[in-house]
């Protein structure tokens, strides 16, 4: 029997049957699909199964009744199966198939949601947007969904908070998580965290207020707090307002230039923005960070 | 269409089987572009495989019955396959979060959200669904910047545009006629390709570097390639190489600046290799790298001491 038609059949076994069936019982309800050595059938079954439990298929462990001594059986419950989300219409499912090609991420099997929704009679649309993606995402997407807790590294710091909600703004991947040593609401920078992420059993609750995280440039997330004044020449001043967005608070001065005030809180990104007007641009307070600069350019002299 | 794997056909199917069995005798067309599936395999493995799939005692009502003729194909007797796998939670949130960020980018480019009303209709409904209840994942695109929406029009309406466009950092204008083929969004930029008449070729811009917009009154002389998503989006080769080594440390230092490959040569050090598209570049980039930036290699008409050099100059502003 083809592999294929062996895991379909044992697919109708596990869905049809309404009691656990024992790992013997299924070897006899697909006749010639599995080897009569109880060895090698055992280890084939249970590579059958863990392929179908990589294919999302959700296989139920349970006793099967009146054993003794009890005995472990297999089913696959159609409430854990069978689909009930809600039926859209044509239009509905071709619109979220566009809006899912424009913005996706990357690796993401984007296909197989809509595969399970009947299926879209439509060409693909070129991405609008590729999002980054990766391990850490995936490790933190199967924290939040099954809502346990995670331990990494961050500035140096071993952290373990309940992830709260991951966010892609302005280029990067933010996880906000409720920290427990701090006892509050963090927002860490994903590409920030030193090494892995490792996922604990600990299921938690969820929380129920999350501050917002708002397109911002990227140096006001941080936990460093500077209030930094920037002198920017006239040339390049509508250049900076419009780099830094809606959310800024800036003074004109009469030749046009203007001054920004900026809540600084990762030093380091916003040194790489000033450095981006080269001569064009001044560090007029606080003096350490003036100094700062001199003592970073002067080493290059 | 490269071969599927057993475990994608065996996903697929589950998909398919009861998609048929719902319809009336579909046709064989229509399933394989549904469901992305070959027409020939999907005739093969209907007839070989699911023609043989059932339950004990496989007796001809305990199996699958498949039937087709030249054009369409009928299920019957698949009540264990009736319906589809659900949606799982990460296929939900993908799905959301996508929708959501697309409303949301439309709403801030148009204020228009009358072409939406379908979406929106699916992402109520799948909220109100109650694994998809948790809003987990966010995804902001890039706010849109001052010309996108002019952009976005000039491709839907294949005209031809002319633009102000501010090279580098500096405010060294050009005048450009351009025909735009695409946007996108990278690191938190927006960017169009477009064919551009001046240098006669394929060019990407950042569109919030397009300072003034013009519509001619032009015929289109590129019409867009459709396997323009499919190109790298820069054309980095034709930019000379700066070869600068760091510690690793200070990997993160070009964060912000996209294209630069990373080469580790040792656990202490990597190597950048910089397509330099103006000098403006990179002296930003050598000013963020600091002097413990090892340069290697610059290009040609590059200055060897253009490091040093800039460094002064900014200086001057500070001691005067």
């Amino acid at each position: 029997m083809k592999k294929i038609e062996r895991l379909l059949n044992l697919i109708s076994a596990l869905l049809s049957t309404e009691r656990p069936l024992s790992r013997h019982e299924i070897r006899e309800r697909i006749p010639g699909a599995y080897a009569e050595n109880d060895e090698s059938f055992r280890r084939a079954f249970e590579r059958d199964k863990d392929e179908l439990r990589t294919l999302g298929l959700p296989i139920s462990l349970e006793r099967v009744p009146g054993t003794d001594p009890p005995l472990e059986g297999y089913l696959i419950r159609r409430s854990d199966y069978e689909a009930n989300h809600p039926v859209l219409d044509a239009e509905e499912i071709a619109a979220l198939h566009l809006a899912s090609n424009l913005i996706r991420l990357q690796d993401d099997d984007i296909d197989s949601p809509f595969y399970k929704m009947g299926g879209v009679l439509r060409d693909k649309a070129p991405a609008m947007s590729e999002i980054p993606s990766g391990t850490l995402i995936d490790t933190c997407m199967h924290a939040l969904i099954e809502r346990l807790s995670i331990l990494f590294s961050y500035k140096n710091e071993r952290r373990e908070v309940n992830p709260v909600r991951l966010v892609f703004s302005g280029g990067n991947w933010y996880l906000i998580a409720y920290d427990k040593d701090r006892q509050d609401v963090r927002h860490f920078r994903l590409d920030r965290i030193e090494g892995e992420i490792e996922v604990t059993v600990e299921k938690f609750e969820p929380h129920a207020e999350v501050s917002e995280i708002t397109q911002e440039p990227p140096w006001r997330f941080g936990e460093e707090e500077k209030l930094v004044e920037l002198k920017i020449d006239k040339s390049h001043a509508s250049w900076a307002l419009e780099t830094i967005g809606e959310r800024v608070r800036y003074d004109e001065l009469p030749d046009g230039s203007i001054i920004l005030h900026e809540m600084v809180r990762d030093w380091k990104i916003f040194r790489s923005f000033i450095f981006s007007f080269l001569d064009a641009a001044e560090v007029t307070e606080p003096s350490e960070c003036r100094q700062a600069i001199i003592d970073w350019l002067e080493a290059m002299q | 269409m490269k071969k599927m794997s057993s475990s994608e056909r065996i996903k697929r199917l589950l998909s398919v089987v009861p998609w048929i069995e719902s319809q009336n005798g579909p046709y064989i067309e229509e399933v394989a572009s549904r469901f992305d599936y070959p027409k020939k395999e999907l005739i093969e493995d209907l007839e070989n495989v699911v023609f043989f799939v059932g339950v004990y005692p496989f007796t001809p009502d305990c199996l699958i019955e498949v039937s087709m003729n030249e054009e369409r194909v009928w299920v019957r007797y698949a009540d264990w396959f009736r319906q589809p796998m659900k949606l799982d939670k990460r296929e939900l949130t993908s799905l959301r979060a996508a929708g959501e960020s697309l409303i949301e980018f439309n709403d801030s480019l148009t204020g228009d959200m009358e072409e939406l009303g379908p979406l929106e209709r699916a992402l109520t409904k799948l909220s109100a669904f109650e694994d998809g209840k948790e809003n987990i994942l966010e995804i902001k695109l890039v706010a849109p910047t001052k010309h996108l929406l002019e952009v976005q029009n000039s491709i839907k309406d294949k005209t031809v545009i002319q633009i102000e466009y501010l090279t580098g950092s500096r405010n060294e204008l050009s005048t450009r006629k351009i025909e735009p083929e695409k946007i996108f969004a990278l690191g938190g930029y927006w960017y169009v390709d477009a064919y551009c008449k001046k240098s006669s070729a394929k060019k990407t811009f950042r569109v919030d570097r397009i300072k003034d917009f013009k519509i001619l009154d032009e015929i289109r002389e590129t019409q867009p390639d459709d396997d323009s998503h499919n190109k790298d989006f820069f054309d980095l080769d034709e930019f000379p190489n700066a070869v600068i080594e760091i510690p690793v440390r200070d990997k993160s230092l070009i964060d912000t600046f996209p294209n630069i490959e990373i080469e580790e040569i040792s656990d202490e050090k990597v190597k950048l290799l910089c397509p330099v598209a103006s000098e403006v570049w990179l002296k930003h980039l050598l000013m963020v790298l600091g002097i413990n930036a090892e340069i290697q290699e610059l290009p040609e008409e590059i200055d060897g001491n253009i490091r040093s050099k800039m460094a002064k100059e900014i200086l001057k502003i500070y001691t005067g």
